[in-house]
């Protein structure tokens, strides 16, 4: 069934039909796309940012999440989309509960929300009659999907959100290979930190799109045997004793510095090697999944693989924006996205990411 | 009948309330004999503050040995030690820092905390004379968590928080008092009712502030942090938080402790008690002042850990009967064991930490349930 609706789906692309398109979410429902998708809303976080990159700009953008605002408005698209910093966030709630006559009086003719969490928060705005495109969290791979969906949702799309899913594989694949070829005992001890101040830690255990992250660039997650966003203590963080320690972006206050004058930390091996780094920030933050996430990925194995040979990421970066947002960047955008001040006393960084003078 | 004693004779009406501790009769008459239905309790009352200490000591041992980062018990005993005699270091620093920067501050804290939380809430079931009383009653839990959740809110966690539920716990106590008819509060008939529901107002006020400012917090930075902090964990003890937590539950410990015959007169009724020339308002207020005082302490501390201040002076009852010369130092003493040993669970059971408040009503909740069905079986029979 699901194979026939993806194949009728193709059969309307390829036609360049404009019939109403039946496509099945990630999470298995049957979704009835509108003849012409103008306004959509998304409570989805990362698909905001994803949405301007899949449809070029926020113009069919009505209503989003307050935290991609936050995001938007924080970060590099609000620069790049001032109109962004506008658009309407009053749908969501704690846990992304909707806010449904929110949501209709931006008179979207899609909504985009998270399938995996449950049908309560789905179902209010499907009950209204909205097509509402639920998505997956969990492995940075379905983001591909997510491209790919977005792609289908904004009405002309459909190609653009193909062409970056490939591209998202693509890349996905190549670091997959070149991770295969790493030896176990190559393989550098990894935690990541979504949560630092007050010594009180939480890790990133399995189902979480930071596991699959740091599996996927060559490196073994310490905390891939708790589930989900755990709390750990200090004794805990000793006893894992990673080679290299990943800050989230999302903390204001959590920096490479901070740990290296934390003195509960000093018998860490990544704090006494300095292998302790803070995410970087674009068009989207790189710790969750976004359009961004290849970026992340290269950024990782350059990081758990110092002596690998890889492509400069500058020049990556360059090439990618120019792609999802048609924006160039400049050297200081490119310092200022991989926070190279924050990273600046970290192993490798500079010598990885910094820009080179060329003669 | 006993003589009606001016208030300004405080030796005299301790004299008179020591022979009181524990040997009333309904009526309030004094018996002198020790309660025959329970003829060790006099003698277990006394032991029960040196069991009691014992238990907290091999506690808070057992709580410097373990933990998820290995270090050898000898290790453990030899890093204790080296302050005090010259050793050469046969350990790393790794394990002198996991000793003495997180299981000494742990270990301290939840026995500090333990034994403020555990009583406030035998204080509050003295003065109610209700032994369903806690620190919650009052509210000064709920507004002492709406404090520190609002310091999160608009400054960010650490020091913001604490003062937050230094100043929510103090501002609940404050309310119930005004609610409850100020200067009067407690005092005369529906007076104790009146205070409950006081407290119950404003445990509703926190409680729903609580909610809504988690609408309003961020869900990316400060929702996690409210979350974590209100679920209660002693993960970020630390020398800044034990003298947050120190000085106003010893302070508390002090007032309480030092009223306890005036406790044990009011337990048993208000008008004996000014009989006996116990200034009833001002040993009301002054306990409650110190009870909400530990349990703010306590939440600006490690957030909201509950059922403690419940279940732990009911224990102490049952094993040492309730003799006031000595029940408040044996409750306050189980409070700490209690409390080190539930964190030593919540620390060391699996790799992630277990919230301390889901903890101790878990294991609270089961506890009091056979609790009250031994009261019950008691009424009964």
């Amino acid at each position: 069934m699901r194979a026939l609706l993806c194949a009728s789906l193709l059969f309307c692309c390829a036609t360049g039909a404009q019939a109403a398109a039946t496509v099945t979410d990630q999470n298995g429902r049957m979704v009835k796309i509108p003849d012409r998708v103008e306004r959509v809303a998304t409570l989805v976080i990362p698909a905001a940012s994803m949405s301007i990159a899949v449809d070029h700009g926020p113009a069919r953008l009505v209503g989003i999440h307050p935290s991609a605002r936050q995001e938007i408005a924080d970060g590099f698209l609000g620069r790049i989309f001032p109109a962004a910093k506008r658009i309407r966030a009053d749908m969501a709630g704690e846990n992304f509960i909707p806010n449904v006559e929110a949501i209709l009086a931006t008179k979207p003719d899609l909504v985009i929300q998270w399938g995996d969490r449950g049908s309560a928060i789905v179902d209010p705005i499907a009950r209204v009659g909205l097509p509402v495109l639920t998505l997956r969290y969990g492995d940075t791979k379905l983001a591909a999907e997510w491209l790919q969906l977005l792609g289908t949702g904004f009405t002309g799309r459909d190609a653009r959100g193909k062409a970056l899913a490939d591209q998202f594989l693509r890349v996905h694949e190549e670091i997959a290979k070149a991770s295969a070829s790493i030896p176990a005992n190559r393989k550098p001890r990894v935690v990541y930190l979504h949560r630092t101040q007050g010594n009180a830690f939480q890790v990133a255990g399995y189902n979480t799109s930071m596991d699959s992250d740091i599996r996927l660039a060559g490196g073994v997650n310490v905390a891939g045997d708790l589930p989900g966003f755990s709390s750990v203590g200090v004794e805990q963080l000793l006893a894992w004793a990673p080679d290299v320690v990943l800050l989230n972006s999302f903390e204001k206050d959590a920096r490479p510095a901070a740990l290296f004058g934390n003195s509960l930390l000093a018998g860490l091996p990544a704090v006494k090697n300095k292998r302790v780094y803070v995410y970087p920030r674009g068009g989207f933050r790189w710790d969750p999944p976004s359009q961004e996430s290849p970026l992340a990925w290269r950024w990782l194995q350059a990081l758990f693989h110092p002596d690998m040979r890889v492509p400069p990421l500058r020049t990556e970066m360059i090439a990618t924006y120019l792609e999802l947002y048609g924006h160039e960047l400049t050297q200081s955008d490119l310092d200022a996205i991989l926070r190279m001040a924050d990273n600046a006393d970290s192993l490798h960084y500079r010598e990885k990411f910094a820009h080179k003078e060329v003669r | 009948m006993m003589p009606m004693q001016p208030v300004d004779r405080p030796h005299a009406v301790c004299a008179d309330l020591r022979v009181l501790c524990g040997n009333v009769h309904k009526n309030g008459e004094v018996a002198s004999q020790p309660n025959p239905e329970n003829p060790f309790e006099r003698q277990l009352g006394f032991i029960g503050p040196w069991l009691l200490a014992g238990a907290a000591l091999v506690a808070a041992l057992l709580s410097l040995a373990v933990g998820r980062y290995s270090v050898p018990v000898d290790t453990v005993a030899l890093i204790l030690l080296a302050p005090l005699i010259d050793l050469s270091p046969s350990w790393s620093e790794t394990e002198s820092q996991v000793v003495w920067a997180v299981r000494v501050p742990r270990t301290l804290l939840a026995a500090i905390v333990g034994a403020g939380l555990a009583l406030a809430g035998a204080a509050l079931q003295g003065v109610f004379r209700n032994p369903l009383a806690d620190p919650q009653i009052l509210g000064v839990s709920s507004g002492a968590a709406l404090g520190g959740v609002f310091g999160i809110l608009l400054v960010g966690t650490g020091w913001p928080s604490m003062v937050g539920a230094f100043a929510g716990g103090l501002a609940a106590l404050a309310a119930v008092f005004w609610l409850a008819g100020g200067n009067h509060s407690g005092v005369g008939k529906g007076g104790t009712v009146m205070l409950v529901l006081a407290g119950l107002v404003v445990g509703a006020v926190g409680a729903a502030g609580i909610a809504l400012a988690k609408y309003a917090a961020d869900p990316d930075n400060q929702l996690p942090a409210i979350v974590f902090w209100l679920l209660g964990s002693l993960a970020a003890a630390d020398a800044e938080r034990l003298w947050v937590a120190v000085p106003p539950i010893l302070l508390s410990a002090v007032l309480i402790i030092g009223l306890r015959f005036h406790l044990s007169a009011l337990a048993v009724g208000e008008e004996d008690a000014r009989r006996l020339g116990v200034p009833v308002r001002t040993v009301r207020l002054l306990t409650l002042g110190a009870a909400g005082l530990a349990t703010a302490a306590a939440v600006a501390a490690c957030g909201v850990v509950g059922w403690v201040g419940l279940v732990v002076p009911h224990l102490v009852r049952l094993a040492f009967g309730a003799d006031h010369r000595w029940f408040f130092i044996s409750t306050a003493l189980a409070g700490a064991a209690y409390l080190i040993l539930v964190d030593i669970v919540a620390r060391t059971a699996v790799a992630a930490e277990i919230p301390l408040g889901a903890l101790t009503a878990l294991l609270g909740a089961p506890i009091f349930a056979v609790l009250l069905r031994r009261l019950r079986g008691d009424a009964h029979g």
